[in-house]
This record gives structure tokens, sequence and C-alpha cells, in this order.
């Protein structure tokens, strides 16, 4: 008995330090320091958005999505795009890292589906693919995301943020009633805080002339 | 003094406490009654609104009962049809029994040179509609090519009326099915509906509207919410319009007993209640329970037409996902992404500027079924969109249920916190913040028309590539525009400036 009240004290004691020593651990959260001012870019004219082509001759373009929605909206962009030119595209929505080679142009919808992705889809593996497609050396990693707020959230946000890690360009639609993809200025001033190829579209069917030029389609 | 013993007093108590509840069930029941017989009226213009199909024409077994509801067909004014004399009527009913027969048509007409294309015979050119007319009534020609106009008014002024359109197809234009009432607990989507049925005209193509898919769902209210059962708009002209705000389920008085878990036809499983849910009872079953019986009018009615488009108006609450947006079938994909390069724009006169609205969507999942996204567009050629907007009459958070909580014509002050909640503390326990009836209407009535925006775009049927039947590959034929006659839908801008009501017609 007396072993059995010992032993309980010890155990909550070692608690109670180990409480109070992470409690102390915390420090101050460091505030954001200055960074360099990136101006963000909203609708921009094609023309002056500074962009030039991409894609080399013998790579190959691939469309797929990070999350699931809006896979279909992003194939039509892609199509209207590319059409009268000479290239053609590769769709796959499970699209893998591996599957690359240096070069390589890839244009990755965002956001993930409010139906539920189903199979063997799940949100881990997509945070996986965007994580690999974000580190593959060598490849163009365009990403656009087509809707606002309602692809943003708890399911899309931890997919986005892995994916613009390693993204060339980032495309968003992003209205100016604050339903935008950027309604919570995570885009412009956290996750691509510094990156100059951040761009806002009021009509996201504009992000079509960029990935034009881009692709050198026109 | 006790000249009542206790039992004579118990007897009195007991006496008086059965009588106020007979009173009170008598009371309930005659009200109960009398809701389930309500019938909410809706106005035909006999002018635009050509015929009303019974759903018991598609689904045997409704004949005469609760959910035996209305379809209504506006012919395109300028479609190409054949009048027949009345009595050919039912030999000349297909395209292929009339093929051969004598024509005769208006020189220079776009019905005339639609008609060249199907006939095997010459047509013979007369001048007017009116000689058409005359010579097919006195039988000099079998067949007269018109435009359902042309034909129409002709029919309507002959006091004899010994000629008809038949049902035979001259001309293949693109139908448009849309649905509302398909909940009774989600109004948007019935008045979206209405508001389409007693405004739009027609110029090209077939629009079919029901105004009240489940009416044995609209038979009853939702039990244990405490809802108010009627509620009511103003037209115009300050004419009242009542509604009935009913069950998001077939009553259970036409579909009894309730399984413990309900098997769709597909094999997949859900709770019980979803047994007298019409969403998940798709494709549905003429020999079916009463909930299939009803779904079966949609696929046996889209099939037999041959409808290229059907959507499906909802509302749900606040805080659910999937709202202010659209599910559509995959093969509809295409016309989806044309519906948000060009649809979805409304002129807003104040800002002097086309504006667009915000709309996202997601495709139906493939492994969810009974749902009108899935099924309706895996068992027809159609293709098929379903809308939600954001109802805080079906939500959990709110407060006293109100005919203001209904039409969100007040604030709720529940949810007006958890809106501000959000705000403050960057959540999302709402996904679409509870608005005014007129906005929610506005929305699906302007979504109806981007969808026939997007249709427009690509101007073919249907290529089927996943189904539940056996024909893939089919569709994909030419068929045109289908067009409204222009300013006849109240636009998104017009709706919520002026409210649903001022489109409303006033009931005779
Ligand atoms: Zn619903």
């Amino acid at each position: 008995m007396k072993k059995n009240v010992l032993l309980f004290l010890l155990v909550a004691l070692f608690a109670l330090t180990a409480f109070v020593l992470v409690g102390c651990g915390d420090e101050p959260e460091p505030q954001p320091g200055p960074g360099p001012e990136v101006e963000v870019k909203r609708d921009v004219k094609v023309a002056n958005a500074g962009l030039s082509v991409v894609l080399e001759a013998g790579k190959s373009v691939y469309v797929t999505a990070l999350g699931q929605a809006d896979f279909a909206y992003m194939q039509t962009i892609v199509n209207d795009a590319i059409e009268g030119s000479e290239i053609t595209v590769t769709v796959d929505n499970q699209l893998k890292a591996a599957d690359l080679n240096a070069g390589d142009v890839v244009i990755s919808v965002l956001g993930y589906t409010s139906k539920g992705i189903s199979g063997d889809i799940t949100q881990t593996s997509e945070i996986a693919r965007a994580k690999a497609l974000a580190e593959k050396e060598g490849i163009i990693l365009i990403l656009c995301q087509l809707s606002g707020k309602e692809r943003r959230g708890e399911s899309s946000d931890p997919i986005i943020s892995e994916a613009v890690k390693g993204a060339d360009y980032v495309f968003i639609y992003d209205a100016d009633d604050s339903k935008g993809a950027d309604y919570d200025k995570k885009y412009s001033t956290e996750w691509c805080k510094g990156f100059d190829k951040l761009y806002l579209f009021s009509d996201e069917y504009d992000i079509k002339d960029y990935i034009e030029v881009l692709l050198g389609a026109n | 003094m006790k000249f009542m013993n206790d039992k004579k007093i118990r007897l009195i108590v007991t006496t008086c406490i059965l009588t106020l509840v007979l009173i009170i069930g008598v009371i309930t029941s005659v009200n109960f009654l009398k809701f389930r017989n309500y019938n909410t009226e809706f106005v035909v213009r006999e002018d635009v609104v050509g015929k009303i199909y019974k759903f018991s024409e598609f689904s045997k077994h409704l004949k005469g009962d609760v959910a035996d509801s209305n379809i209504y067909e506006i012919q395109g004014t300028d479609n190409t049809v054949a009048i027949v004399k009345k009595d050919k009527l039912a030999n000349y009913n297909k395209i292929d029994n009339i093929k051969g027969l004598s024509v005769c048509g208006v020189d220079g007409s776009s019905q005339y040179d639609a008609a060249k294309d199907v006939f095997t015979s010459n047509i013979n050119v007369l001048a007017t509609a009116n000689d058409v007319y005359e010579n097919v009534k006195s039988g000099t020609y079998e067949v007269g090519i018109l435009s359902y106009k042309e034909a129409i008014t002709l029919i309507n002024n002959d006091q004899n009326e010994n000629v008809d359109i038949s049902d035979a197809i001259v001309e293949k234009v693109p139908s448009l099915l849309l649905i509302g009432g398909t909940h009774p607990n989600e109004p948007s989507g019935q008045l979206a509906a209405t508001v389409v049925l007693e405004n739009a005209k027609v110029k090209r193509g077939i629009l079919y509207v029901i105004t009240e898919l489940n009416r044995s769902a609209y038979s009853y209210s939702q039990p244990q919410e405490g809802t108010t059962w009627y509620y009511h708009l103003k037209t115009k002209n300050g004419n009242t319009r009542t509604f009935k705000y009913g069950s998001r389920a077939t009553n259970t008085v036409d579909q009894w007993p309730t399984p413990d878990v309900y098997t769709h036809s597909s094999g997949q499983q859900l709770s019980s209640s979803e047994v007298r849910n019409i969403n998940r009872a798709y494709p549905g079953n003429e020999e079916g329970t009463y909930t299939e019986q009803i779904a079966w009018v949609v696929t046996n009615f889209v099939n037999q037409k041959d409808v290229t488009m059907v959507i499906d108006l909802h509302e749900a609450s606040p805080e659910y996902l999937t709202i202010n947006q659209c599910v559509y079938h995959q093969d509809a994909a295409d016309i989806w992404s044309q519906m948000k390069i060009n649809g979805f724009r409304y002129y807003n006169p104040e800002a002097d500027k086309t504006q667009k609205l915000n709309m996202p969507a997601d495709q139906s999942p493939l492994n969810m079924h009974g749902l009108t996204h899935r099924e309706v567009g895996d068992y027809t050629n159609a293709y098929v969109f379903l809308f939600e907007t954001s109802n805080a009459s079906q939500g959990k958070i709110r407060g006293a249920f109100t005919e203001d909580l209904i039409k969100y014509s007040a604030p709720d002050k529940f949810y007006e916190a958890l809106v501000k909640y959000d705000e403050e503390h960057d959540t999302s326990n709402i996904y679409g913040a509870p608005v005014e009836i007129s906005e929610r209407v506005a929305r699906h009535v302007l979504s109806f028309e981007s969808v026939i925006t997007g249709f427009n775009k690509i101007k073919t049927t249907r290529v089927v590539t996943q189904t539940g039947r056996d024909n893939v590959g089919d569709g994909g034929v030419y068929v045109g525009e289908m067009i409204l006659e222009e300013g006849t839908v109240p636009s998104y801008y017009d709706l919520i400036k002026y409210g649903v009501g001022n489109y409303l017609l006033d009931i005779d």
C-alpha cells in the first residue's frame, strides 16, 4: 500500500515537473520580421506581367489536381490556353513526382473538394503528393486556385501550404468581395511571402492568358 | 364533511384530462388534415404553358394520389412543329410515321428549312401560316409545318379545333427540366422554379418545370422541429401568395413501415430515414416504394422526352459544407467549365458594370448513390446539375422557428452571433451565412440561366461516358441553342432589389 502511494506521488511529481518545464519552454512567438516587401499583383494584364516561355522543346506538360476540386475546369482553361498550338498535355489527377523529368511543366489546381474525395485518395496522400511535387528538382510547377474561400480551410490549407513551397508561379482567384482565395491574406503574407510570382485574379479565367504565355502557345 | 370521496374526485379529474386531450387531439388532427390537403397554387399562363403532364403518366401507381404532381411544359415559340388532323394524332405521333406524307410549309421560314432535312417527300410551299393551317384542315395536305407560336395561335383561334400539334419531333431542340420542391423544407428551390414557371418565355427549346416534386413531403411538417406551416409573400400588386413549409421526406402516411437500414437499389446502405428521401431514391422504380415511384417520374420523363438538361434545386443549413455551390454529373463537366467562363454574370446598375457571382462546384462522387446528380446522370442522357443555397430554417443553431426565419427577413440572433464569431476567430462554423429568401431564389434563377449559357457553348447533347445502363457512348447530337425570350426571367440584381414576391403572379 505504502509503495503504491509513493509511486503515485512520484508519477505526479514527474508530471508536474514536465508540465512546468514545457510551460517555461514556451518562448514568446517571434514577431514576423519586415522581410522583402512584395506588392500584391492583382489583375495585371498579361502583357505587363513580365512572363516568358518556360516550356522547352521536348519537355512535357502535365495537368493535375492537389485536393481534387475544380479539376475539370482546370483542364478547360489549359485546353483553351493551348488551342491552336502544337502542345499536348497529359492529364492525371494522381500525377506522381517520380514520373517527371527536369524541365517538365506541371500545372496543378489547388483546393480540397467539399464532397469528399473517394477511393484511395486521402488528404494525407494529397499532402504527400504536394510535398513530392514541390521538392522535385528541375520541374516548373504552376499552381492555380480557381475557387475562393470555400476551397480554403482545414481540408485545403495543409495541401496548399506544402505545394507553394516549390511553386514557380501561383495564380489564384481572389475577388474583391472578400470571398476570394486570399481572403485572410495567407497567400500574400504567409505562404508566398517574398515570392514575386503570386498573381491574383478577379476572374479566374484570365489565368488562361498567363498559361498561354508560359507555355509559348500564343 | 366529506360529500365527495377521493374516488369521485379522481374520476372527475380523469374525465377532465381525457376531454382536454380529446379536444387537443381533434383540433390538431383537423389542422394536420387541413395542411395535408392544402394545395399550393401556381399561376399557369395559358398562352405560354402549352401542356401539363401528370406524374402518373410516368409512374402509374401515383394516379390520383397526393404525389400526383405536375410537369409544366413551355415550348419555344420558334420551335418547328407538325400540325395534323386531330383524328390522326395517335397515328402521326412519331416522325417516322409522318415522313412520307404530303407536307406543306411556309416559304422562307426557318421551320421550313428545319423540316427539309427530315421529310423524304417534297414540302409544298405556301404563302402564309394560315394557308398551311387551312390546307391541313381541309385535308389537302396531311402535315403542316409551322412554328409553335403560329400553330398554337391558329389552333386556339379555330372554333372547330379539328387540327392539333403532333408529338412527332420535326426538329430536335434542347430541353431543360427544372426541378423545385424536392425537399419541401428548402423553400428557395420551389420559389425559383415558380418564378421561372410564372415569368419565363422560351424562344427556342423546351422548358419543363416541376414546382412540387415530392407532394407527399409537402403534406406534413418536419417532425419535432416546431416549424411554421405556411409562409407568405406579397406580389407586386400587394396580394398575398401562400406557400407550404413541408418536410424533407415522404409522409409516413404514404410510406410505412420504415426499415432499420435503407438499402438503395445499388446496394448502398443508408440510415432508415433516407428511405423516404427522394434524393436518395433515384433512379427510382415504378414498382418500388412510394418515394421510388416519385423518383421514377423524373428518370422516366427525362428518358421519354429525351431531356437535354436537368437542374435540381436545393437548400441546406448554413453550417453544411456543400453550400452556395453546384454539384454536377461528370458528363456535364464541359458545360460546367463554360458556365464558369460565361455564366453567373449579372448587370449591377448601381456599379454600372457586369458582375460575376462566385459559384464553386464539385463533381458528383461516383460511389454516392441515389442522388439526382449521380443516378439521373447515369440512367438518362441528360446533363445533370444540383444547386444549394443557404437556409437558416434548416439549421441547428437557429432560434425560434418563425416565418421570418424561413425567409430570413429578420436576422436570427444565434446565427448572427456565429457569423460574427467566425469573422473574429477565423473559423468556419458557417459556410454560407444565412441570407434573405430573395437572394437564395436569385442565386438559383441565375444558376438556371447559367446552365443554359454553358450549354449554348456546346450545343450538343451529351456523350455518355458512364452510365448505369448499357448505352455507353450515346449522344453527342447537335441541337443548337436553347434561347429564353430576353428579359422574361428576372435578373439576379432585380430579384434581390425588388424581392421575389414582385415576380410572383396574382392568383385570380
Ligand atoms: Zn435538399
